[in-house]
C-alpha cells in the first residue's frame, strides 16, 4: 500500500456528486500555488497507518492546535498521471515524517488539472477528530519532534491530555 | 512568545484612541513608497528578510501596516526554508507590527485559503490573543457585526480563521459571547466550511454545556443543513465529547 495525502479540509473534499462554485473553488484553493510557494504543493508519501499517524502528528505539531486534520488521499498513479512527484525533505517539527513529504513542483494550471479529476472521482477527505489527533500526540516520542516550540507544546498536550 | 502584555503593540493600540477604524483593510503599499521583500531563495536570504523586517518594526513605526502586509505574503509558505523557527520568527514580526496586522493577515487568507495559510494565520492571531486580551474581543465583535458591518462582507476563509482563533484563544475574556458568535455562524453562516469550522469551535469552546448546544443544534439542523460534512462534523462532536 503506498499512496500520497494532502491536506486539505473535507468542506471542500466532501465526495458529494453535486460541486458547487464555492466547492470548486475551494477545491482549488487547497492546492493552490503562490509565487511564494516555491518548492511546489506539498504531500506526503505514505505506505501504511504507522505513516499516516506520522504526518497527523507533523501537522498538528506545525500548527500546534489539537484539532481536526482533514487529508485527502491521492494514488500514486492518479497523481503521475499530470505531473511528477518531486523528493523534497519536509521541514515539518516531527522529525520522522520528514523523509515521507514530497512536493508537487508544478504550474497552477497542471494543479487544477489533478483537482479537477479528483472532483469527478467525488473524492473525500478524511477527518481525523481532535481525539483521534490527540491520541496520535500522546504516542509520539517527543525526541521525535525537533527541540523548542513544538517540542515544548507536544510535552505540554501529553501532561494536560493524560490527565485523569 | 515574550513580550509582555504592556510593550505588545497590540495593546497599546487598542488602550488609546487610535484603533483603527477599518481593522480589515490591508495597507496599498503605493501609498508609502514602501519597497516590498523579494521572495527568499536561500536560507541566509530567509534570515536577512526577517531580520531586516524585525528591525524596520522597531525603527520605522510608520511603516509596520506595510511591513506586516508584505511578510504576510509567507504564510504556510511551501518552500523548506521556512522552518518551525522561521515561521516562528515571521509570527513575532506580523504580532509585533500591532494592530493593522489583523487586516493584513486576513487580506492574504481570502487570497490564499489554502489550509497551510490558515492554519499559520490561526497560530499567530491565537499568539496575538494571548499577549492581548482585546484581540479576542476584537474577534467577537468583528464576527458578530457589532461594528456596523456585516461578517458576511469578510471571505469565507476569513470567518474561519476567525472562528478558529477563538476557539483555540485562552483567555478568560468573552467566554458566552464567543460561543454565541459560534452558534449564530453553525446555524445560519451561507459557507458550509465556515458552518463546519462553528460547530468544531462550538465542541472546544462551549465547556460543560457543549453537549447540550450541538444537541440543540443537530436538532435545528437536521432538516435543514444540507451539508453532510456539518451534519457529521455535529455527531463526530458529541461522540468525542461522550467519550470524554
Amino acid at each position: 500500500m503506498s499512496f500520497l495525502l494532502r491536506q486539505a479540509r473535507r468542506s471542500a473534499w466532501s465526495g458529494e456528486e453535486d460541486v458547487t462554485e464555492e466547492r470548486r473553488a475551494a477545491a482549488l484553493a487547497s492546492f493552490g500555488r503562490r509565487p511564494e510557494d516555491t518548492d511546489g504543493v506539498s504531500v506526503f508519501a505514505v505506505a501504511g497507518e504507522a505513516d499516516v499517524a506520522l504526518v497527523v502528528a507533523a501537522i498538528a505539531c506545525t500548527k500546534r492546535e489539537v484539532g481536526t486534520i482533514d487529508l485527502l488521499r491521492l494514488e500514486d498513479d492518479e497523481v503521475t498521471r499530470f505531473g511528477s512527484i518531486s523528493e523534497s525533505e519536509g521541514r515539518t517539527a516531527v522529525l520522522p515524517a520528514n523523509p515521507l513529504h514530497r512536493v508537487l513542483n508544478w504550474t497552477p494550471e497542471k494543479l487544477a488539472e489533478l483537482v479537477s479529476h479528483l472532483l469527478v472521482l467525488r473524492r473525500k477527505a478524511t477527518r481525523h477528530s481532535p481525539g483521534a489527533v490527540v491520541a496520535v500526540l500522546l504516542a509520539l516520542p517527543p525526541t521525535d519532534v525537533e527541540e523548542g516550540i513544538a517540542r515544548d507544546w507536544l510535552v505540554k498536550t501529553q501532561q494536560e491530555k493524560a490527565r485523569p | 512568545m515574550t513580550a509582555s502584555a504592556e510593550c505588545s503593540p497590540l495593546t497599546t493600540a487598542q488602550s488609546t484612541t487610535s484603533q483603527p477604524q477599518r481593522p480589515l483593510q490591508p495597507p496599498s503599499p503605493l501609498t508609502t513608497g514602501y519597497q516590498p521583500f523579494g521572495i527568499p531563495r536561500t536560507e541566509s536570504e530567509c534570515d536577512g528578510m526577517l531580520a531586516a523586517a524585525e528591525w524596520r518594526i522597531r525603527e520605522q513605526p510608520a511603516l509596520r501596516r506595510d511591513i506586516a502586509a508584505d511578510v504576510a505574503r509567507f504564510l504556510g509558505a511551501s518552500s523548506h526554508l521556512w522552518t518551525t523557527s522561521r515561521r516562528a520568527r515571521l509570527e513575532r514580526v506580523l504580532i509585533s507590527a500591532g494592530p493593522g496586522t489583523l487586516g493584513c493577515v486576513f487580506a492574504i487568507v481570502a487570497a490564499s485559503p489554502r489550509d497551510e495559510v490558515v492554519d499559520h494565520a490561526v497560530r499567530v492571531l491565537v499568539a496575538a490573543a494571548a499577549e492581548d486580551e482585546g484581540v479576542t474581543r476584537t474577534l467577537v465583535s468583528l464576527l458578530s457585526g457589532s461594528r456596523g458591518q456585516s461578517i458576511l462582507t469578510q471571505a469565507p476563509s476569513v470567518r474561519e480563521v476567525m472562528l478558529r482563533a477563538l476557539s483555540n484563544s485562552t483567555g478568560t475574556v468573552a467566554g458566552e459571547a464567543k460561543v454565541r458568535v459560534a452558534f449564530v455562524l453553525a446555524k445560519g453562516d451561507p459557507s458550509p466550511a465556515v458552518r463546519d469550522a462553528a460547530v468544531q469551535a462550538l465542541s472546544v469552546m462551549g465547556g460543560r454545556d457543549a453537549v447540550a448546544i450541538l444537541t440543540g443544534l443537530l436538532g435545528t439542523l437536521r432538516e435543514t443543513e444540507e451539508n453532510e460534512t456539518v451534519l457529521d462534523s455535529i455527531v463526530e462532536g458529541l461522540e468525542t465529547l461522550s467519550g470524554r
